[in-house]
């Protein structure tokens, strides 16, 4: 009755105060779904990266029969660079000999 | 209610160490394929001559210089002139439509295989000499007597070298830098494979290493060739050549080796 009767203690309809404690665990809570989801597709997308890292692995160094293909290539991809250079060089020698340089004469 | 940061900023940094990490995988499994790019070929039309190839407009210059020449002695100015000009804009156009396949060689051609760094390099100079002789275009026009055809006929040939520097110099560059790409990105594999297979690639190894090191220093010689084509430095470019001809006879060296070392692979198989 006192109380009711005190004007400087007037009833007002504000929010109760809530604990830090509670703040910081639901914060806790998302950051751990948050994490979790990112984990995940990370984890998957992880995945999928090596699944094709090893299949790119399996094109580059395969089986010992397509790696028995891909080296007898080596002297005939040696050879087709060694004939292409020898064509380019006989190319160049014929433009080093055109006349096309030369200052014409009577001008 | 206010969210706590550092709980979420620890959070964003996990999920960018995650992201990064995954990209370096990525990185990587693009690179593993990168490697057996197959061997590239030249067509027939990348072994042309610029001589061969131009013919027409050759023939069209000739055939102006011949009108100038006999126009030449005539008591007629403007006619002299007029032909000395018109000999020098044909001239000139020889010179550029050279340019302009060797640029189109670079650009899409079968120069444009070289890293692209000597791409843009081989570039920048074949774009000097389009634009000298595109000034002197200009100045073929705004002649206005026939003592200046000497001159700048001179000039046009002498500054330029189209023929007889350019053009060898711009194919030996790429077929220079051409072959270290190759190397590194065709055969170093494929060397890697025969010694993974067991092969004594030693000897192999040496000749590839010779090719690239005759390669290196053809690609220079030819470099400073275009650069300093004013000069005429035929000697440079018989060095540039010689060069390449070491690099070629020990591609050829090695192509027989690897054969050896394929053939002993293939024996042992058979015996296993």
């Amino acid at each position: 009755m006192e109380e009711q009767n005190n004007p400087a203690v007037i009833p007002v309809d504000e929010e109760p105060k809530k604990s830090p404690l509670l703040a910081w665990l639901i914060a806790l809570l998302i950051i751990t779904l948050i994490v979790a989801g990112v984990s995940m597709f990370f984890l998957s997308t992880q995945d999928k990266t090596s699944e094709s890292a090893t299949k790119t692995t399996a094109t580059s160094v395969p089986d010992s029969s397509t790696t028995s293909t891909d080296i007898s290539t080596t002297s005939t991809a040696i050879k087709d660079l060694s004939t292409q250079l020898s064509k380019e060089i006989t190319a160049m020698a014929e433009d080093q000999k055109s006349d096309e340089d030369t200052t014409p004469t009577g001008l | 209610m206010k969210i706590p940061l550092l709980p979420v900023f620890s959070c964003v940094v996990i999920a960018l160490v995650g992201l990064g990490t995954t990209q370096a995988q990525v990185g990587n499994g693009n690179s593993a394929s990168s490697s057996t790019t197959p061997t590239t070929t030249n067509t027939e039309a990348d072994y042309q001559s610029e001589s061969t190839a131009t013919l027409s407009e050759r023939t069209a210059a000739k055939t102006a210089l011949d009108a100038y020449l006999a126009a030449k002695n005539e008591n007629n100015e403007t006619r002299r002139l007029t032909l000395g000009k018109a000999m020098i804009s044909k001239k000139i156009t020889v010179r550029l439509t050279t340019v302009t396949r060797l640029q189109a060689r670079v650009k899409t051609g079968a120069c444009s295989r070289v890293e692209a760094q000597y791409q843009t390099a081989i570039q920048a100079q074949l774009t000097a000499v389009d634009t000298n002789l595109k000034t002197q275009q200009t100045q073929a026009t705004a002649l206005t007597a026939s003592s200046g055809i000497k001159d700048l006929m001179q000039k046009v040939v002498e500054e330029n070298r189209v023929f007889i520097i350019v053009a060898p110099g711009v194919k030996g560059q790429c077929a220079a830098y051409g072959l270290l790409k190759n190397l590194t990105k065709n055969i170093d594999p494929l060397v890697a494979k025969l010694t993974t297979a067991g092969a004594d690639t030693t000897k192999l190894q040496s000749y590839l290493d010779t090719a690239q090191t005759s390669a290196t220093q053809a690609a220079t010689l030819y470099k400073q060739a275009v650069d300093n084509r004013a000069q005429t430095p035929t000697a440079t470019l018989t060095q540039a050549n010689a060069q390449l001809q070491v690099a070629i006879d020990n591609l050829q060296l090695a192509a027989t080796e690897a054969q050896t070392l394929i053939d002993s692979l293939k024996q042992t198989t058979t015996a296993e």
